[in-house]
């Protein structure tokens, strides 16, 4: 039995997990790549042939959902859509069958931010917050998040940055929080109720840990967590129905701000030498002869 | 006064590092410099792409994956 992992060539973290795993005991599919591979899904069961290696449907005791389609690619839309359907209904397949673990994709748009963040004030301190189109705003120094974390023009993000109010085109789609003070971010992987919490020391100016990760990277330390706040996290993650998620926070003056949970959130950079357990534990959910909670 | 817009006012330039031109090996499924012809491990490192340096290093949280 091998694990399925669907995702694209030049993904690091699934290198790290066939290091750490064995390649014999996974098979690869990259979406980047499709064009090399041969497919065939009729009514009682697929195939999928590489170059190098083949797998059959009845072969995969596990699928895991990284991220197929953060690459660029040359294929006109319509047969880029039909390809993605063709990845996505491998994954609806085998989820039926209650072989995925982990992540579900199809629950990253049906929760959103804005409903995690209703929800979320059951849980947690959150900043208030306001989405807005045409409106005007009731804060006036805030920060600007993306809603859909899209990429702009290619090669721009849409960082958290701090803005006024009076100065944005309220003609357009405005995601905005209260700007809060900071003196830590933290963020907590969620890993079928195990948390593995790490923050980072951040300098009073920076508003978006993201922004300069490759000229100044950040090294995010083991967080001593809170036990109102470990438990606030099973509970929150139980209710979204949740098995994984990175969950962002800040922490000003010992109180801790929710932020977002990110569904399928990246993980290996908090732990690629294997220091933590976090790798350890995601090599263990993901190998093919591990026991696992499934996503129901 | 013009107001600001998400597009050409606020979003910023994703930063970029070069690395090797890579090729795929579908026997051990990992990248590898086809210069050294290589294969590495691309741990920790982020690559010229955006889309690649997502996969470890950045938060390549979206709605798009």
């Amino acid at each position: 039995m091998k694990t399925l992992i669907i995702t694209n060539s030049y993904d690091v973290t699934t290198d790290i997990l066939i290091t750490n795993i064995g390649c014999e005991n996974i098979f690869r599919l990259n979406f980047d790549l499709l064009s090399d591979y041969s497919i065939q899904i009729t009514s009682e069961s697929f195939s999928i042939k590489s170059p190098k290696k083949s797998i059959y449907e009845n072969e995969i005791s596990k699928v895991y959902w990284r991220k197929p389609f953060n690459t660029k690619n040359n294929l006109d839309e319509y047969e880029f859509l039909e390809r993605k359907q063709i990845v996505k209904q491998i994954f609806n397949i085998l989820l039926h069958q209650g072989k995925a673990i982990l992540v579900d994709p199809n629950k990253v748009l049906a929760i959103g931010k804005l409903l995690q963040l209703r929800i979320a004030k059951e849980y947690f301190n959150i900043p208030e917050w306001e989405m807005i189109l045409n409106h005007s705003s009731t804060f006036s120094h805030c920060v600007t998040k993306s809603l859909s974390s899209s990429v702009v023009d290619s090669d721009k993000i849409l960082y958290t940055t701090q803005v006024k109010t009076e100065e944005l085109d309220l003609s357009e789609a405005w995601h905005l929080q209260k700007f809060i003070e900071k003196e830590k971010d933290l963020t907590i992987v969620y890993v079928n109720g195990e948390l593995f919490p790490f923050e980072l020391t951040v300098n009073l100016n920076e508003t978006d840990w993201r922004k300069e990760q490759i000229s100044n990277p950040k090294i995010w330390k083991p967080h001593d967590l809170r036990k109102n706040v470990y438990k606030s996290v099973q509970g929150f993650m139980e209710k979204l129905k949740l098995n994984y998620g990175r969950l962002d926070f800040i922490i000003y003056k010992d109180e801790y701000y929710f932020l977002e949970v990110n569904i399928n959130g990246q993980w290996a950079f908090l732990d690629s030498q294997n220091e933590h357990g976090l790798l350890s534990e995601m090599s263990k959910c993901i190998h093919p002869h591990e026991l696992t909670k499934y996503l129901e | 006064m013009q107001k600001l817009k998400k597009h050409c006012d606020l979003a910023a330039r994703a930063e970029f590092l070069e690395l090797p031109e890579t090729a795929y090996d579908f026997s051990r499924d990992v990248r590898f410099d086809v210069h050294s012809a290589e294969i590495k491990l691309m741990a920790g490192t982020s690559t010229n792409t955006i889309h690649s340096h997502k996969s470890v290093g950045y938060d390549g949280d979206s709605d798009n994956d």
